[in-house]
């Protein structure tokens, strides 16, 4: 058995205590933690690369067997995540360098920084579902401390309030693995999915699956429970916001895509048509959200909810060619929605304002905003042949062939509000002429050079999907086969 | 913070101790019994928070940098203790013990998993100590401070996390 799965982990958690310990020198706290992301993207790309080589990767802690000790399981899927995490937290932390205050990046940003990538590489990473939960704690708690950071007044008001709605979906959490350890005396992962068939109650069962939806379902902002992100992705500086938007609410999509497909699909029949009629409200109302904006942030965060819908909804059709689209629009959504925010943090410090009716003349002081904030929103809207067209495609098709004509109709008609949205951005935000004044800024060239690492792995998703969609296909391959899944956490030869 | 009471500052200083010990107590026990690092953390929280209570913030001002340090020193214990053995080629976190014979108190058993829950005493002595000081504390300047009960707003808020 080989470490590996456990360095994208003990990484960032190494990194974040170095951080923490020389967090008065800032530039040694900016190269570290460059240094250490960059080393991390590697470990990521050579963890996908042995996936894809030898297939699923495990590591038991300690040595335990499963399903006794916690193991750590690593799929394709598993394996895309931690990548594109990498790359989108690489490029944020580049933009954070040279945008944030002295005083956040003293206040311990970049050790918060770091154990929130423990967090979320965790909850990838993890196959056991209560060190989901613990990872889940980990990556909340770091993001309260950099949600909060700089006490301003909105900030605090906003923190508190999602601190308590995370508190309470914690603790249903903690209560949906309470009965399934009852109903079963399991909680690895791969252990439960064949122990909940075994199970007398299959109503326990079903309770279970909707503890889980719902927990699932306000972390990852779904409908009806996705009032909190709004509002909570606005409070702190935008390019903390862009690290969240792009990255916290899909690691929710990401414990609802493992749990279902492992755990509920087979047992509880409900499961899809349910996923199927909150995956059309998630994008239908979070996209009515956005259009009622008029600031750069809040669009950009209901469309955060109203994208969402597209994952869950190639989650519901659940054919392989449905969840391979729904797995390429989960990387595809990372990438441009962190860039989308990135661009939005730029254009905020550039004119000290998100307020679209302030806005204007951003297309003539900083054209390479405009061109990458074109690109970026076209993508989001699905215009080929950038990556959010392929990604709709795929699950499009999927839809189609599934005969769930609602869900694509749906789907097609949010497209057309999203790019309705993105123009009107375009068009208050960077066309009209403006008389407002740029400000005085230092590192504004770093700041573009960040925003397009990721607008340029867009473009590189979007063009080269034929090189990418193997990885997702493998992906949603591995996702189906869920005794592949079993086989390799509980059967011989693959533990120890 | 009220700060005036004879009783409760006579005896806090026979409370420390035993608590000190029951805390220490649990700490050993911890390996095959309940308790352990973050329980005995606790009670030694409890120990230092009757500490302020009696005798005012004079005894943390000042050392809330100590506090921080105390959780980051833990953290790296503890982290430290999971990591060598993927050094050495062993699986993530495995522990390994031995049996030492020291004079008069006869086989210890000595586990590496003690150092573990060490690097868990310190961060939740530290950031137990670090909260309620922050929540406790404010930044106005020791003269004004017997005026500050009605609680002016922390600065130090984010500190605990």
């Amino acid at each position: 058995m080989s470490n590996l799965p456990i360095i994208p982990v003990a990484l960032p958690l190494v990194a974040g205590i170095v951080l923490a310990l020389i967090r008065e020198r800032t530039v040694a706290s900016r190269a570290v933690s460059l240094l250490v992301n960059c080393v991390g993207l590697g470990v990521a790309w050579s963890l996908m690369m042995k996936v894809q080589s030898e297939g699923i990767q495990t590591l038991g802690f300690g040595g335990w067997a499963a399903p006794y000790g916690i193991f750590f399981a690593v799929d394709m899927l598993s394996a895309l995540m931690v990548l594109v995490t990498m790359v989108v937290s690489t490029a944020t932390l580049l933009f954070a360098c040279f945008s944030l205050d002295e005083f956040r990046e003293r206040r311990f940003f970049y050790a918060f920084f770091q154990f929130l990538l423990v967090g979320v590489n965790g909850s990838f990473l993890t196959g056991d579902l209560f060190n989901l939960f613990v990872w889940f704690e980990v990556l909340l708690i770091s993001s309260y401390a950099l949600m909060v950071l700089g006490s301003e007044g909105y900030q605090l008001q906003e923190t508190f309030k999602y601190l308590v709605i995370n508190a309470v979906s914690s603790m249903l959490f903690l209560i949906g693995v309470a009965v399934i350890y009852s109903l079963t005396g399991t909680l690895n992962m791969a252990d439960l999915s064949v122990k909940l068939a075994l199970v007398e109650d299959q109503g326990a069962v079903a309770a279970v699956a909707v503890i889980f939806m719902m927990v699932f379902g306000l972390k990852g902002g779904l409908f009806p429970l996705y009032m909190w992100l709004p509002r909570a992705y606005f409070a702190p500086p935008t390019v903390i916001s862009a690290l969240f938007g792009g990255l916290l609410t899909k690691v929710g999509v990401y414990a609802l895509f493992r749990t279902t497909s492992l755990m509920f699909v087979d047992n509880v029949p409900f499961t899809l048509p349910v996923l199927i009629v909150v995956s059309a409200g998630t994008m239908f109302f979070g996209v009515l959200g956005a259009l009622a904006q008029w600031d750069f942030k809040r669009v950009l965060s209901y469309h955060i909810v109203s994208q969402i819908g597209y994952m869950i909804m190639g989650l519901a059709i659940y054919t392989p060619l449905a969840l391979a689209g729904a797995i390429f629009y989960i990387v595809h959504h990372i990438l441009v929605k962190t860039a989308l925010f990135l661009i939005a943090a730029a254009v905020e410090k550039l004119r000290g304002t998100t307020n679209l009716a302030r806005l204007g003349g951003v297309m003539e002081s900083r054209p390479a905003l405009a061109v990458l904030f074109m690109i970026a929103g076209l993508s989001l809207a699905g215009v080929p042949p950038l990556s959010g067209f392929v990604a709709k495609l795929m699950l499009i098709r999927g839809g189609l062939e599934e005969q769930s004509y609602f869900i694509v109709v749906v789907s097609v008609l949010v497209s057309f509000l999203t790019l309705f949205s993105m123009m009107k951005i375009f068009r208050y935000g960077f066309w009209r002429s403006s008389e407002s004044a740029d400000l005085d800024e230092t590192g504004a060239g770093m700041r573009i050079v960040a925003t397009s690492v990721l607008v340029g792995a867009g473009i590189v998703l979007g063009l080269g999907a034929v090189w990418v969609l193997p990885y997702a296909e493998l992906a949603a391959e591995q996702m189906l086969d869920t005794q592949g899944y079993i086989d390799a956490v509980l059967g011989p030869g693959a533990s120890n | 913070m009220k700060r005036d009471s004879l009783i409760f500052m006579t005896v806090v200083p026979w409370v420390v101790p035993v608590l000190l010990a029951a805390s220490l107590m649990l700490f050993l026990k911890g390996h095959n019994a309940p308790g352990g690092g973050f329980i005995a953390g606790l009670l030694t929280a409890v120990a230092l928070v009757l500490r302020l209570l009696a005798y005012g913030s004079e005894s943390v001002r000042g050392k809330e940098s100590l506090y921080i340090n105390l959780i980051i020193g833990g953290l790296a214990i503890a982290a430290t203790t999971a990591i060598v053995p993927t050094l050495l080629g062993y699986p993530f976190f495995t522990h390994t013990f031995g049996h030492v014979h020291v004079a008069l108190l006869g086989d210890i058993e000595l586990a590496s998993a003690a150092l573990f829950d060490l690097g868990v005493y310190l961060v939740v002595v530290g950031n137990v100590v670090t909260v309620i000081v922050a929540l406790t504390l404010s930044d106005e300047p020791p003269s004004d401070r017997d005026a500050q009960a009605n609680g002016a707003e922390g600065t130090g808020a984010q500190d605990g996390h």
